[in-house]
């Protein structure tokens, strides 16, 4: 309103100016062409100092009236008596009309490319902002800051955890230079919350703010809040800008989440050389002291006769050495499983290569105890680490070798789809209830021990339960339904099932 | 005894380790030289007449696969690999690197014995004229007529087996890789798809074994490649 009347004081004096110009022109005796031509130049800068056309159109409309009133015969009255003026009037009023129209013109083009310049400035500078961000929060509190003295509010910014839900605060920038960090009231929570469907598409009207989607590639990635009051009166340029804004905001975010990734991957990966090599180490320290024992038993075993006292002292030595290989492997294979999965190699494996080389490793024990084998007569491929499962198999093998040294054992596999099943069946005593239940935890034993004391600390059946369940499976133990003696059992899946 | 003339040396860091192995191969009348470090064992095989190494990979000086590599370059002589490491990856590695045979610690005198004696017997396959066929268990394989019988059965076999089968028997006691069989019979452009080697494995294994889960012919070593019997 105050705007106007300037305008409209600014547009009288001009033509005031001009009215008082043309009087001193006619005392000199100029032509009255001159005082048209003075007219139409105060209308030309009343429509460029001067905000819209109406200004313009009634200083035109002004002009030619002042003109008619001041210089046209007669005086001091808006009659006119000679023709000649009147066709100059209708011109004056149409070329001052026709140049204040084009001067408003040139003059709102201009201010539209002003806004555009600075909008694209802005642009640039919050991309040049966000670019350098270290992190997610830096760049929530440029885009702020860069957003908020473009449209000249307080601004504000919520980004979205990688686990998909809202942060606790979101950032806000304030009057003058400072930002502060609000926290997201229950509210506003559960009115986002309910949205999140919407804001995939488009803005959503809250109450202090309206919410601007920031859209990353796959997922929302957070939200530019921009205060209701200056939200409403947004027109099609400041849409599209912010428009624009959240999209160079989400490609900044994206490029830090994806390089925040393959920093964690490598990371692992760093780790997961760290610990096979620490691994490695380990059972090359145990095995070379273990070689030394083993050897130098042997050797004494050789030297001696088998009646002498040393003989059986260094058997004994033997044994307890083997015995130790069997748990640094069983440890070593327990680590693999349960550290990192990166240790697997699952392929497609033959299970009868599985099931020979299990029964190949234990053929210097078996001559007391055959393993009968019984498999399937197609080939069977099932993706698995046939290490790991052949060391399963030694395993429950060797146990019932411990448990049942009497009598032959059976091996089967048998294919029950979509699984392949193994089961171990001796003809020993069986398993007492007691330890059904926790024969597969750790170090757990039997309680009662057979005449041999047999050693162990119950890793063996431990890890196979380890192995058997990364490999998607599961593993059992029973007491045969007919006759004496236990039945373990494991199956695995022979399809490749994902996240395994 | 027919070794008798064959000198073993024995590469080893770990005395104790060095010991037991001297002494079983003084317990079969092996004429034996030890070496404790990579440049000495090097001097020796230059010195010495020696016929097969036993070779430690984790050496003091240097790395025992280079030492293979190194060694290989002018010489055929048999090396066993005895390792405390129990990794499928290098024991593939040093096969492929030219090693004859690998043993993982902690090994018995018997399994040492045994590897010793099936990589002499190779050796002398190979210094040997060549062999018209080959027979293992009542297997046999003749070369020049293309026929491989059982038991003195005729068995079907197609060309790939055949070839593979070749190949096998002409290694017969030694481990041949997976990679070193798929390059051989697949020719190099097939890669490394083990799933064809394994069917053809397993096809195989159904026409020569009684029980394929309890093989007396083609071994596997898992992870590692095939074996077959040669005594």
């Amino acid at each position: 309103m105050k705007k106007s009347v300037i305008s409209g004081l600014f547009a009288v004096i001009l033509i005031a100016g001009a009215s008082l110009l043309g009087y001193i022109f006619k005392a000199a005796g100029f032509q009255d062409a001159n005082i048209v031509v003075l007219y139409i130049l105060a209308v030309l800068l009343t429509a460029r100092f001067t905000d819209g056309y109406w200004i313009g159109l009634i200083a035109s409309l002004a002009a030619a009236f002042a003109f008619n009133y001041f210089f046209t015969s007669p005086y001091y009255t808006f009659a006119v008596d000679n023709p000649n003026y009147i066709i100059t009037l209708i011109f004056m009023t149409i070329t001052s009309l026709i140049t204040s129209a084009i001067t408003s013109l040139a003059k709102r083009n201009e201010e539209q490319a002003r806004l555009q310049e600075a909008q694209a400035r802005s642009l640039y500078s919050l991309n040049n902002q966000v670019s350098q961000a270290h992190d997610m929060h830096e760049i929530a509190a440029s885009a702020v800051s860069v957003i908020s003295q473009i449209l000249g509010c307080s601004t504000a910014c919520l980004l979205i955890h990688e686990d998909d839900c809202w942060e606790e605060e979101y950032v806000q920038q304030l009057d003058g230079d400072h930002l502060v960090y609000r926290s997201l009231t229950a509210r506003e929570r559960q009115m986002l919350n309910r949205c999140k469907d919407q804001l995939a598409h488009t803005f959503v009207r809250g109450e202090e703010f309206y919410e601007w989607p920031i859209q990353g590639q796959d997922t929302l990635l957070g939200i530019l809040r921009i205060p209701y009051i200056r939200a409403k009166h947004f027109n099609e340029e400041e849409a599209s800008l912010i428009h624009s804004m959240s999209e160079s905001i989400a490609l900044a975010i994206d490029r830090i989440q994806s390089t925040q990734k393959r920093l964690e991957t490598q990371e692992q990966v760093e780790q997961e050389r760290y610990r096979s090599n620490l691994l490695r180490a380990i059972s090359h320290d145990l095995r070379t002291p273990l070689t030394g024992i083993m050897g130098t038993a042997e050797m004494v075993m050789d030297m001696s006769d088998q009646k002498d006292e040393r003989f059986d002292l260094a058997q004994g030595i033997y044994n307890s050495s083997q015995w130790l290989h069997t748990l640094v492997e069983n440890i070593l294979s327990l680590t693999r499983i349960q550290e990192g999965k990166l240790e697997m190699h699952k392929e497609l494996e033959a299970v009868e290569e599985v099931v020979a080389g299990a029964v190949e490793a234990l053929r210097q024990r078996t001559e007391a105890c055959p393993i009968q084998v019984f498999i399937p007569s197609a080939v069977v491929m099932v993706p698995m680490d046939a290490r790991l499962i052949r060391q399963v198999l030694i395993n429950l093998l060797d146990n019932a070798l411990k448990y049942a040294p009497q009598g032959s054992i059976e091996l089967h596999a048998e294919v029950k789809k979509p699984n392949i099943c193994f089961t171990v069946a001796d003809h020993g005593d069986g398993i007492r209830d007691a330890d059904r239940s926790r024969l597969f935890d750790m170090f757990y034993t039997k309680e009662y021990q057979h005449p041999d004391a047999v050693k162990g600390v119950g890793l063996g059946l431990t890890i196979c339960k380890s192995i058997v369940e990364a490999h998607g499976g599961s593993i059992w133990a029973e007491n045969k339904k007919e006759g004496k003696g236990a039945i373990f059992g494991f199956t695995l899946p022979m399809e490749v099932s994902d996240g395994i | 005894m027919e070794y008798e003339k064959v000198r073993i040396l024995v590469v080893e860091d770990d005395p104790q380790i060095r010991n037991f192995m001297m002494y079983c191969l003084h317990n079969e009348d092996f004429p034996c030289e030890c070496a404790a470090c990579g440049k000495q064992a090097l001097s020796m095989l230059i010195s010495e007449p020696i016929d097969l190494m036993l070779l430690d990979l984790g050496l003091p000086d240097m790395d025992g696969m280079d030492m293979i590599r190194h060694v290989r370059e002018w010489s055929q002589l048999p090396i066993i690999v005895v390792s405390a490491r129990d990794q499928d990856k290098e024991k593939a590695a040093a096969l492929d690197g030219g090693a004859d045979d690998y043993i993982t610690k902690p090994f018995s005198a018997m399994e040492l014995m045994a590897r010793i004696r099936a990589a002499l017997r190779h050796r002398k396959q190979d210094t040997g004229t060549k062999k018209m066929s080959f027979e293992v268990r009542g297997l046999k394989i003749d070369y020049v007529k293309r026929i491989v019988s059982l038991n003195g059965q005729a068995i079907h076999v197609t060309p790939m087996e055949y070839s593979m089968l070749v190949l096998l028997s002409q290694n017969a006691g030694k481990v041949l890789t997976t990679q070193m069989l798929l390059k051989t019979i697949w020719g190099s452009s097939y890669g490394t798809d083990t799933q064809a080697l394994r069917a053809l494995m397993a096809g195989l294994r159904r026409k020569i074994e009684t029980s394929p889960a309890d093989p007396s012919y083609i071994f596997t070593e898992i992870g590692v490649g095939y074996r077959m019997a040669d005594e």
